[in-house]
């Protein structure tokens, strides 16, 4: 009943609600909506105006759901220099951090107001919040998923640099329609190339930290790298996928997908989706390459993941109980686990000895370890969501 | 693995509210659960009265006789300055018969109120389990006898005086409809039954499809019918005033409105209901929004589908009341 839940209003000004943002954009671009629909639930979230240009219209909608005249605040008619300008100088520079513009930069805003535009660039155009006075604790993260959003419902349009990648990266299209993509993409379908996936606000260009292949280009407008890049609805969330040349380098947390020839990205996405899922909470990159049989293994397994003792008895286990674990398995020795771990030799021996009765198995053994690391695999499988 | 049960989805704007508000709500009720829910409805009086300020309407208390003449209290609430005759509108409210005060769906109020004019009427109608069948309908057919025989010092209309209500309040409204009728009561211009619970059988594919799931599903249907009708639930001692969806003459009545959503427990009785009005001949408006779970108007008002939806039911209103 209503009055047991009361309505969807906008969120905590004060305390970070990050999860209610990432699930709420969620489960708008998995359900196909569209811009309006995306920026109704941002005014709804923030309590206060969200609006878009793309291309050349402009969308205001009030934290009510109604629409509001595009000129009033927004970019609009004497406003659209002021806003093409913002857009193509982040654009140029492949910033896509957000940027909170003051009135006197945006000159659509009110004269005198304390309005500030916490803004974020989405391809053709941006998407921003008006807030007046200090920004609330999750107009940050409402305007990135937004800014995902719009990018991601309208890359489902035909001709979009992010449609053709989605379909590259999407193994139910057949050979025909990749070989599209590819040449809309502009990359050599004669070569070999690998998808990573990232956490879906990861900016591309800091990712790919200036060792930039060539060998694609001028696909997407905001990646100043020119690697093709989109965000897909994956069933563990938002992913931004990127293809990459053989060789080109990338800084976590990020998952590599296996080399495949150009027309074959959907496999290298599906194991580059493994491998991010695989990623501890760390920064790390995990290359699938490096992972041989281990990912065949663990991606066959992985609905039967949480069926599987070995993984729930290490579901039950605080996260420095895993970490010794971690250690005691890679170790060459117990005494240097114990340094590793800064703690006493014969106090680790004792627990090792525990541990190995609380498995049923010793993890420094040989069959102990393939065991330990498959379940460990499985656990962070069961357990994966991309951070936001 | 359990039986997949096929339902239609909730339209994506919805769900994404539905998701959000989930952790707050428990999406079955059981009658354990009643004396907590109460206590955790906010305390009205302040809030109530601040909002009424906010939109500028005035609220007069009144205790009026109840089913067998005992006191309860109604609300009359009007703009501020209005004078003269209008259009009345009698409302009962949601609730599940087991929750709930005379200012819950107080927001649709204030439109019919501040746009239409009219003076809303809106009874403590006394709840289950402590006060069972026929008490709430009694009391709410008692309160509309009462605004009828006072239309003139409230300004009402006596015309133009319709009877809305939305969940338990839609099903209270639509039995007031029936003693009404049926005891040559007040005529009313209209009854707006806004998803309406009618139905106490628990035999209906929309009441299976929404077990577990969703806004006041098949368990809390179950609960709140329990406590209005006790043992007799379900059986043939159950009055067509208590559970409109049994009566078999539906001659007679005022025009209605009903409207629901594709994915909540009511929506198989609602329209049901809406095919036995006009097969009696009486003129009916249904809209089944798709998607929509039970008062989706009132928990996701930002949404395309609950604007569209007041945007309907309002048009209905006005264009009922000749406003």
């Amino acid at each position: 009943m209503q009055e047991l839940v009361g309505r969807l209003t906008a969120l905590d000004p004060a305390a970070s609600e990050s999860l209610k943002v990432v699930t709420y954009f969620d489960v708008l671009v998995a359900g196909g909506v569209g811009l309006q629909a995306l920026l109704r639930g941002a005014a709804v979230l923030s309590g206060t105006v969200a609006g878009a240009v793309v291309g050349r219209r402009t969308y205001r909608v009030g934290p009510d759901g109604g629409r509001l005249p595009d000129g009033a605040v927004g970019p609009g008619s004497g406003t659209g220099a002021g806003a093409e300008t913002g857009t193509g100088t982040e654009t140029g520079t492949g910033a896509a951090g957000t940027a909170v513009v003051g009135a006197a930069e945006a000159p659509a805003a009110t004269a005198g107001s304390r309005e500030h535009r916490i803004s974020r660039p989405v391809a053709d155009g941006r998407v921003w919040l008006e807030r007046e006075g200090s920004a609330h604790a999750n107009d940050d993260m409402v305007v990135e998923r937004l800014a995902l959003a719009v990018d991601l419902v309208r890359a489902r349009h035909d001709g979009e640099p992010g449609s053709s990648l989605a379909t590259l990266i999407d193994a139910a299209r057949d050979v025909g329609e990749r070989r599209i993509a590819l040449s809309r993409l502009r990359l050599d379908p004669a070569r070999a190339y690998r998808v990573a996936a990232l956490p879906a606000s990861r900016d591309v260009s800091a990712a790919l930290s200036g060792t930039v292949s060539g060998d694609a280009s001028g696909a997407e407008p905001r990646n100043a790298s020119g690697a093709p890049s989109t965000v897909v609805a994956t069933p563990d969330g938002l992913v931004r996928a990127v293809v990459l040349g053989r060789d080109t380098g990338i800084t976590g947390p990020a998952g590599l997908g296996l080399v495949q020839p150009a027309d074959r990205l959907a496999e290298s996405f599906r194991t580059a989706l493994l491998a991010l899922r695989l990623s501890s909470a760390s920064s790390a990159v995990v290359d699938a390459g490096d992972l041989g049989v281990v990912l065949a293994a663990v991606g066959a397994l992985e609905h039967v993941a949480t069926q599987q003792p070995d993984v729930v008895a290490l579901s039950r286990l605080d996260t420095r109980t895993r970490a010794v674990l971690d250690e005691l398995a890679a170790a060459e020795s117990v005494r240097a686990a114990a340094t590793a771990l800064g703690m006493h030799h014969s106090t680790l021996q004792v627990r090792h000895d525990a541990l190995t009765t609380e498995l049923g198995y010793d993890p420094r053994s040989l069959h102990g370890r393939a065991r330990f690391q498959l379940a460990r695999l499985l656990l962070r499988l069961a357990e994966a969501r991309p951070a936001g | 693995m359990t039986e997949t049960v096929r339902r239609p989805p909730f339209d994506p704007e919805l769900e994404a509210v539905l998701t959000l508000l989930s952790d707050q709500m428990p999406p079955s009720i059981t009658p354990e659960m009643i004396p907590l829910l109460r206590q955790a409805a906010p305390a009205s009086e302040v809030s109530v009265d601040d909002v009424l300020a906010a939109a500028g309407i005035v609220r007069r208390d009144v205790t009026v006789p109840g089913h067998d003449g005992d006191e309860i209290e109604v609300s009359v609430l009007s703009r501020q300055g209005r004078t003269g005759v209008g259009p009345g509108i009698f409302h009962t409210h949601g609730g599940g018969m087991i929750m709930g005060d005379r200012f819950v769906g107080l927001d649709l109020l204030l439109g019919w109120i501040n746009d239409l004019d009219a003076v809303v009427v809106t009874v403590e109608y006394r709840l289950a389990p402590e006060f069972p069948d026929p008490y709430p309908v009694r009391d709410c057919y008692a309160g509309l006898v009462w605004t009828a025989e006072h239309a003139a010092e409230l300004g009402i209309d006596p015309d133009r005086l319709l009877i809305a209500g939305g969940s338990a309040g839609g099903g209270l409204a639509a039995g007031t409809a029936l003693i009404a009728r049926d005891e040559g009561g007040p005529a009313l211009a209209g009854q707006v039954l806004i998803y309406p619970m009618l139905d106490d059988r628990d035999r209906t594919v929309s009441t299976t499809q929404m077990d577990g799931i969703g806004v006041w599903d098949r368990s809390s249907n179950i609960t709140g019918w329990s406590a209005l009708l006790g043992d007799r639930r379900g059986t043939d001692d159950v009055s067509v005033y208590a559970a409109p969806a049994r009566a078999t003459d539906l001659t007679g009545l005022p025009p209605a409105f009903i409207d629901c959503g594709s994915a909540e427990v009511f929506r198989d009785e609602d329209v049901a209901y809406a095919s036995a009005l006009w097969a009696a001949g009486v003129q009916a408006e249904l809209h089944v929004w798709p998607g929509g779970f039970h008062g989706f108007d009132i928990m996701a008002p930002h949404t395309v589908l609950a604007k569209a939806m007041r945007t309907a039911r309002d048009s209905w209103i006005a264009r009922t009341l000749g406003v």
